[in-house]
Formats: structure tokens, C-alpha cells, sequence
């Protein structure tokens, strides 16, 4: 038996990690009668459609994070929402494993697109490179700042006082050599890996988000499992849980410290509690327009998830 | 039969009995689907809007309808007076201004069959009474008109960059290089077939002519500047840059020249539109085939059974050049480049090769392809505009392949030529 | 690149001539689409930049308008160049034949190549039909995805049908014809120009 497992990131990336630990635990814990393949970026198509495969059975398993999966399940979007997760990553691992709100409540809105939603996981915190300091929102003013085409995204940024810029990600590089744009935002072995301090000045840590990704399966090929294989899966993601919490935390660190070696010159700035007060309260109005456009249960979700995190307002 | 054995023949089969391109590639995925595959045959039809949906692909269309703009004015013969004047008194002088022409309007125009059009209409006529034989005349304007696709804009370069995630401005200033070194070598050539076939030279023309030339031309020639200029400078992505090459092209055309009126930049649009979308229907069917052999893991196995994985980088370049060589004499140079690239793609980032000098080798390659025997999209535009048999417009050839193989080698070995610009510009 | 090349006179007759009324007609309405769909990329594409040096704000829906304005060009472009004539081919082979061979070659390639097309008209209008279902909402402007790509099933269609007619005309008339309106005379070159 051949299960196909998808995802969004290139060899050796966090999501990479994941699904090649994936590969090995659920080989081994059926001898080998399960065989995964990994597909990564771009052979299968763009992360939409690898989305559209798994519904339509194709591939078992893919990754899906929350900037495009907001076009099939327009709730996952409240993860965008700055200042929902925590401070304390201790917090967010526990929430984003095991919580209710997501696995029982947003679970459902999965199922009603034909998927399962099998993990939830960070791959670490979204970090700014500008090529200037920005350390309140009053700095942001005149900045171009590249997000990608998410209205959520774009209020976000617009509400920290930045002009937000859409640039097809191939172009987010030269846009940045070239200042057609003047800041964008990613984890920061991504930040590493695409080569975009080399045309920035700071590195900035505002705590604003996480970039949080799912694994979801086909729904039928889930339901259809024997309890057997059900129970392999659920102890692989209960281990996968711990070894991916480690695994992007250690990613993420190696990558800073290349890039500090790459370019002593950079410069780190990690927000004060201060500084992301006033962040968070410049973006207070984002979680009430996300709701207003997206309806359905988004207004519960998003109560319910602040209270876990504990980042009611 | 195995999968791709099966694909290889259905394609091929299809290919030769001479049904529209885009039949071997989507019946090949078709056959994947039904008989290999356990996959919703509308997974086909995703990957096919999925191939065309890239915003970066959004430049084809642009640069055409810049081309096709200039190509109906008088963008072209600026061109070719102004090289004239300058080089026209050497021996050779005419054959040289073809190259140094076709090069020029490459820097307008992103498809060497544009090239092809627009200097070898007026050129052509020029080279026969000037003494040079028909083949040579014909082989010299299909091989410049290579030169179009190295220098940038090139629809090549985007498609390549789109698939497989290079930077279109590197590679665009990547390609400036060995357009130049190309043009040098076929210079040369001309120079040395006029001596040996005594051709007559035209006599040297005044500055005062030659600035004539310049002024006339002036415009013309800011073209490449605003490519390569607006990009460097960060004032547009290379996406936008072809859409402003439109604004400039008709600027130049309708409001400078005057030699396209308003009312006719319409049906303009209207032929780039029907160009686009003959391109860009083999630009789905080949991400569709691209998804059928990726997803059946076939690259992995040819990789595999060649014994490329972890070999040495000159072996890959190799590997490499010789793959989009062969695809490129036989389908259309599109399609070549996005099969072939995500087969490449890995095997490039693992041997740590730069993936900007593999996009130029690879526009290279297809560049030569498409003017290469038995199948090249440059000869069959050649036969239609000038309409002469196949083996007379081949004949001539030989010598300009040699030397752009040539080039292909001075690259691999010299990656500074190419590199050169982009590192000085972005790294 | 003249179309009027070898182009055959209208077919006369009662149904036939009905079918040529309507197919010029929508011929009329495709080529109006590719042409202000071109012009209106380039506008959209132009403005965009403008927004963005001039006014440091940029046209979210710019990206999402070109993708859409591309899927339109290709597939109401592939019906114009079926009718046409200008779909790229290998004709190396078929040239080589003599009239009636080439002849039967060109019916078998029409009709062959309207089957494809119906075949994948009928899977496309499953991709719509699930993308119907999913309710997916494009990132920018928020319309269904679907509306997107409701073109690609009707194009698919109507060049299938364009095919078919090209196999009619062969069939039906003398000589060897790439389309019903365009005679295969000189070589195909023609249609190798991109
Ligand atoms: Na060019
Ligand atoms: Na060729």
C-alpha cells in the first residue's frame, strides 16, 4: 500500500522534516506494508492544488497552511489574526496539538470540504526583514511591505502603518534588491533559505504571528482506515508533535545563526513587551472585520481560541 | 508496458503523424490517467489552468504585444539603418548588420520568430543583391534571430524562471553576455565567409549620416534600456516591465513614428491574443504532463538509471544541454522547458550549480534548438515568410550551430560571461 | 501573417450556411474578448505600477484580474485558432504525402483531435462542478473561484466542434483543408509563428 503525503516546502525545510518523519514512523510501525512518498514544492502544482488533490483522493496526506487554506475553509483564517497565539511557545504547542476549538470545532469545517484535519503544528514566528528599523508603528509609515494576497493579511499590515504591496513570491527578492518593495515577512529558516537578509538591514521579532500549517488527509481514505491503522496514526502525530516542536526550533536557530555568520552586520531587534502593546493595539480591530467577512462560526473560534492561548483582549 | 514507455510512444506516435501539439501532450496524460493513474481525470483540467495561472507568465502576452506593435512599424528599419552606418563599409558589412540587427531587435522582442519576421523581411533582399548566396542569407537570419531569446526580454527566460523558480531579472541580465559573445562569433563568421566569397563592401558613411542614424533610431534603442534599466532600478518587477514595454512600444509606434495609427492597436491586440493563446494551451498541456511524471516519480528513476544523482556538475551541465537540445529539435521550446526543467531542478540545487547559469544554458540550448533540423519553429517561419523549400532554408546551418555549441562549451567552462551582470546588479 | 491565405470560399447550402452565419458571429464576439482582454492586461498591469510608484499603494486585485484575463485569452483563443488554422504542428511527415493520402491524414488528425477536445470538455465541466461545490473564494476579490474557469469547459467545446467541421470540410469538399475556413496550400508554415 502507497500513501502519498504533499507538501509546500523544499527539501530539508520544517515541512520537510515533518512529512520524511512521518515516512519513517508510519514505515516502521507497519513493517513496511505502508510505504509514503513525499512529494515536495512544486511537483504536484501549487499549494491549492496539491489541497484539491488530497480532496479528490490523490494523495493521502498534504500540508495546507492557513494563507491559502483560508480559500477552501474560510475560518482557518483566524490564525492570521496578529497577537492571537501566545508569547510562550509552551502554551502554543499544547493549544495547537490538543485543542478542542480546532480538532473538534474547526475539525468540522474541514469535513464539510472533504478533508481531515490531521495536525496542526508552528513552524516558527513570522519575522519582518526591513531595510529599516521599525520598532512602532509610526516607523512603518511609507514602508512597502510585500504580503501575500490575503485580505486579512493586507488590513493587518495596514493597520501596523505599513503600505502593503502584493509581489508574486518569485519576485519578492529583486523586489527587495531593487527596493520595489521594502520589507516582507516569513519564518526564519524560510527568511534564510530564500536568501532574503542578504537584501535587508533587520531582522525584526514583533511576535505579531506564527506561521502555522496543517496536515490534512482525505476524509474517506481517513474514515475508511481500519481502527488499527487509526491508532498508528494518532500515536505517530502524538510523536511527531514533540519531535516537530524540537525539530523547527532547532531549524529556525541553526538558520539565524547562518545568517549571522553570512552577514555579521545585521541587525537583530526582538520587540519589547512594550513595543508589541502597541502593535497589538494598532491591529486590535482585525479578529472583528475578519468575522464580519467570513461569518459562519468564525465569531466562536475566535473567542474560544484567545481564551486558550490566553490572549483575550 | 510501464508508465512512461507508454507516454513516450502515445507522445512521439501522435507528434509525427502531424496532429496540433497540444494533442501528444494531453493524450499522453490522458492515457496516464486512465490506465496508470486512480486519479479524477479533473485533476487534468487543474493542472492545465494551473500551468497558465503563474502572474509572472502575465509578460508573455506583454512582450508579444510589444513585439507585434514594433514589428508593424518602424522599430525595424531604424534598427537595421543604424547598424548599418556603422558597420556597413566593413567586409562583410551587410551580414554583419544582420547580426548586430537581429540582436538589437531581440532587446524589443522576447520570440526569435518576431526576430525572424520583422529583420528578415527587409534584410533578406538586401544580403541577395549584395552578392551573398540564399542560404547563407537565410541561415544567418534564423541563427541572429537566436540571439533574440539570450538577450532580454525572452519569453524562454520567463518560462524558465516561472518553473522553475529563478529570478527573472538575473536571469535576464544573465543572458546579455553570451548574446554578445554570440553575436561577436557569427561576426566574425561574417566577415570571414564575405573575404572568401569576395563580396563587395558599400562604401563608409559620414558621422553626420551616422548621427542621423542615431537620431532616427534613438528611441528605438531606449528599449532595452527601459527593460534592463527599469528593473536594476527597483521602478518595476521584470512582470510589470513588459507591460510597460507595451506603453513604450506604442508611444514610439503611434505617437513618435506615427507609423501605427490608434484605431489599429486593437486588432494588434486581438492577433497577440490569438498568438497567446496557441502558446499558452501548450503551456497547460505540458504542466499537465509535467504533473503525470512527477507524480509517477519518473524523473527520479531516469535520474537514477543515467547515474546523474550526486554526479559531477560539468556531467549535469552536460546532461542537461543535451536533453534540452534533443527536446528542442523535435517539440515546440516552451514545452521542452517545462517538462524538462522540474526533471533538472533538483539534481541543479543539489550539486550546488548556480540555477541562474543552468537558466541560461538552458535558453541556450532551446535557442538553437528552435533553428535546429529536422523540427524548429525559426524554419518553419522562415520557409513561410520566405517562402523556399525546407532543405534550402536548412542548408546553410551547419556552421552557425557549430558555433553556437561552441558558445554553449565557452559557457560551461567560462560561467562568468553570463554571470557576470546578475552578480554585479543582485548578488 | 495574412489569414485570407488560401482560404476557402463560405460553404453554400442551407444548414451549412446557418452554422457559417452563427460560428462568424461568435467568431466576431471571441475576437473582440482576446483583443480588449490584451488591452485590458496591459492597463491593469500599467496601473498598478502607477499606484505603486505614485501613490505607494498597489491594486489588490491586480494579480487576480490577470489570471483570470490569461485563462480567458487561452481558451476562447484556442476556438480562433482552430478556426483559424494556427494551432502549432509538425507537419514534416504529412507534407511528404500525396493529396489523397495527405487528405485522409488530415481527417483522421480533425477528428481525432475533436475527440480529445470533447473528452476534455466533459472533465472539465467536472472540475467546475467540484470547484461549484467547494464554495473556494478567489484570495482577493472574494468571487467564487469558479466563475474563473467557467470558460474552459466552453472553450474546449467550441473548438471541438471547430474540429469537427474542419473534418466536414475535407470530407465534403476537394483538397486538403486545416480548417473549414483555411486551405492547407503552400506548406503549413504559417501556422509556426508565435
Ligand atoms: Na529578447
Ligand atoms: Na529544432
Amino acid at each position: 500500500e502507497e500513501w502519498k503525503f504533499a507538501h509546500e516546502e523544499s527539501p530539508g525545510d520544517v515541512q520537510d522534516l515533518y512529512a520524511q518523519e512521518f515516512k519513517r514512523l508510519v514505515e516502521e510501525k507497519t513493517n513496511g506494508d505502508v510505504t509514503v512518498t513525499v512529494y515536495t514544492y512544486g511537483q504536484l502544482g501549487t499549494e491549492n492544488d496539491i489541497t484539491e488533490l488530497t480532496t479528490a483522493g490523490a494523495v493521502q496526506f498534504s500540508n495546507a497552511s492557513p494563507g491559502h487554506l483560508g480559500t477552501f475553509v474560510p475560518e482557518i483564517q483566524v490564525f492570521g489574526v496578529p497577537y492571537l497565539l501566545s508569547q510562550d511557545n509552551e502554551v502554543n504547542k499544547e493549544v495547537l496539538s490538543s485543542s478542542p476549538t480546532i480538532y473538534e470545532g474547526l475539525s468540522k469545517d474541514f469535513e464539510s470540504k472533504g478533508l481531515k484535519l490531521y495536525t496542526m503544528y508552528p513552524e516558527g514566528e513570522m519575522v519582518w526583514t526591513t531595510k529599516k528599523k521599525v520598532t512602532q508603528p509610526s516607523e512603518f509609515d511609507g514602508v512597502k511591505f510585500r504580503v501575500m494576497t490575503s485580505p486579512i493579511l493586507i488590513e493587518s499590515y495596514e493597520s501596523f502603518g505599513a503600505d502593503p504591496v502584493a509581489l508574486p513570491w518569485g519576485e519578492v527578492y529583486s523586489g527587495l534588491q531593487t527596493s520595489v518593495i521594502d520589507a516582507q515577512v516569513n519564518p526564519i529558516f524560510f527568511i534564510e533559505s530564500a536568501k532574503f537578509y542578504e537584501v535587508t538591514d533587520y531582522l525584526i521579532y514583533a511576535g505579531q504571528q506564527q506561521y502555522t500549517t496543517t496536515v490534512v488527509s482525505n476524509a474517506a481514505f481517513y474514515e475508511g482506515l481500519s481502527d488499527e491503522r487509526k491508532d498508528m496514526l494518532k500515536e505517530v502525530k502524538s510523536e511527531l508533535d514533540d519531535f516537530i516542536y524540537e525539530a523547527q526550533q532547532k531549524a529556525n536557530a541553526e538558520a539565524l545563526d547562518r545568517i549571522k555568520k553570512a552577514k555579521p552586520e545585521i541587525e537583530v531587534i526582538r520587540l519589547n513587551d512594550e513595543q508589541r502593546a502597541a502593535f497589538k493595539e494598532a491591529s486590535a480591530g482585525i479578529g472583528d472585520s475578519l468575522v464580519k467577512e467570513v461569518g459562519g462560526d468564525t465569531e466562536e473560534v475566535l473567542k474560544a481560541l484567545r481564551k486558550e492561548f490566553g490572549t483575550e483582549m | 508496458m510501464d508508465l512512461g514507455t507508454t507516454i513516450l510512444i502515445v507522445m512521439l506516435v501522435l507528434l509525427v503523424l502531424g496532429f496540433p501539439m497540444m494533442v501528444p501532450l494531453t493524450m499522453a496524460s490522458v492515457v496516464a490517467f486512465t490506465f496508470y493513474m486512480p486519479i479524477d481525470p479533473k485533476i487534468l483540467i487543474q493542472q492545465m489552468v494551473t500551468g497558465i495561472s503563474p502572474v509572472a507568465l502575465i509578460a508573455v502576452p506583454m512582450f508579444i504585444f510589444a513585439a507585434d506593435i514594433v514589428t508593424k512599424g518602424h522599430t525595424a528599419n531604424r534598427l537595421i539603418d543604424l547598424a548599418m552606418t556603422f558597420v556597413g563599409h566593413v567586409r562583410g558589412g551587410l551580414a554583419v548588420t544582420t547580426a548586430l540587427g537581429c540582436t538589437m531587435f531581440g532587446a524589443v522582442s522576447g520570440s526569435t520568430q518576431a526576430t525572424v519576421v520583422a529583420m528578415g523581411g527587409p534584410l533578406r533582399p538586401k544580403m541577395l543583391k549584395a552578392g551573398y548566396k540564399d542560404s547563407f542569407a537565410m541561415a544567418l537570419i534564423i541563427n541572429a534571430s537566436d540571439i533574440a531569446f539570450l538577450i532580454p526580454p525572452s519569453i524562454g527566460m520567463i518560462v524558465f524562471g516561472v518553473v522553475g523558480k529563478v529570478s527573472i531579472g538575473e536571469l535576464f541580465l544573465a543572458g546579455i553576455g553570451p548574446g554578445i559573445l554570440i553575436l561577436l562569433m557569427f561576426s566574425a563568421y561574417c566577415v570571414f565567409y564575405a573575404k572568401r566569397n569576395n563580396i563587395p563592401t558599400i562604401p563608409r558613411m559620414s558621422w553626420a549620416e551616422r548621427g542621423k542614424a542615431i537620431v532616427n533610431a534613438g528611441p528605438a534603442i531606449m528599449f532595452p534600456v527601459l527593460i534592463v534599466g527599469g528593473i536594476y532600478l527597483g521602478w518595476v518587477s521584470p512582470t510589470e516591465v513588459a507591460a510597460v514595454s507595451v506603453v513604450y512600444a506604442i508611444i514610439l509606434e503611434v505617437m513618435i513614428f506615427k507609423s501605427v495609427k490608434w484605431s489599429e492597436l486593437l486588432e494588434i491586440a486581438r492577433s497577440t491574443g490569438l498568438i497567446t493563446a496557441v502558446v499558452f494551451i501548450l503551456v497547460g498541456a505540458g504542466t499537465t504532463f509535467s504533473f503525470v511524471i512527477s507524480f509517477a516519480q519518473i524523473p527520479q528513476h531516469v535520474i537514477g538509471a543515467l547515474g546523474l544523482e550526486g554526479a559531477n556538475s560539468y556531467l549535469i551541465l552536460a546532461a542537461i544541454c543535451i536533453a534540452f537540445f534533443i527536446g528542442c529539435m523535435f517539440v515546440d521550446p516552451i514545452v521542452v522547458i517545462l517538462v524538462l526543467t522540474p526533471i533538472f531542478m533538483p539534481l541543479v540545487r543539489d550539486a550546488g550549480l548556480d540555477p541562474v547559469l543552468v537558466g541560461t544554458l538552458v535558453t541556450l540550448q532551446v535557442a538553437i534548438g528552435s533553428a535546429t533540423p529536422p523540427f524548429g519553429c525559426d524554419i518553419f517561419t522562415a520557409i513561410a515568410i520566405f517562402r523556399r523549400p525546407y532543405y534550402e532554408v536548412i542548408r546553410g546551418t551547419p556552421p552557425f550551430i557549430f558555433m553556437l555549441l561552441l558558445a554553449a562549451v565557452i559557457l560551461v567552462f567560462v560561467p562568468q560571461i553570463a554571470l557576470f551582470l546578475p552578480t554585479m546588479a543582485f548578488r | 501573417m495574412s489569414d485570407s491565405n488560401g482560404e476557402a470560399p463560405a460553404p453554400k447550402g442551407g444548414v451549412l450556411s446557418v452554422l457559417k452565419r452563427l460560428d462568424d458571429g461568435l467568431s466576431v464576439v471571441e475576437r473582440q474578448l482576446l483583443g480588449w482582454s490584451i488591452v485590458i492586461m496591459a492597463v491593469n498591469t500599467v496601473a498598478n505600477v502607477i499606484m505603486r510608484l505614485g501613490f505607494s499603494s498597489s491594486i489588490f486585485f491586480s494579480e487576480e484580474l490577470n489570471q483570470f484575463l490569461i485563462i480567458l485569452v487561452t481558451f476562447v483563443g484556442i476556438s480562433e485558432a482552430a478556426r483559424m488554422g494556427r494551432h502549432i504542428r509538425m507537419s514534416a511527415f504529412t507534407d511528404m504525402l500525396g493529396p489523397q493520402a495527405s487528405k485522409i491524414m488530415m481527417i483522421i488528425i480533425t477528428l481525432g483531435t475533436a475527440a480529445l477536445l470533447f473528452l476534455l470538455a466533459w472533465y472539465s465541466i467536472g472540475y467546475v462542478s467540484s470547484l461549484i461545490q467547494s464554495n473556494r473564494l478567489t484570495p482577493a476579490l472574494r468571487i467564487p473561484y469558479y466563475f474563473t474557469v467557467l470558460i474552459v469547459p466552453f472553450g474546449l467545446t467550441v473548438t471541438g466542434i471547430q474540429f469537427v467541421l474542419a473534418a466536414a470540410t475535407n470530407i465534403f469538399r476537394p483538397g486538403t483543408h486545416l480548417s473549414y475556413r483555411v486551405e492547407d496550400t503552400f506548406s503549413d508554415a504559417d501556422d509556426h509563428h508565435l
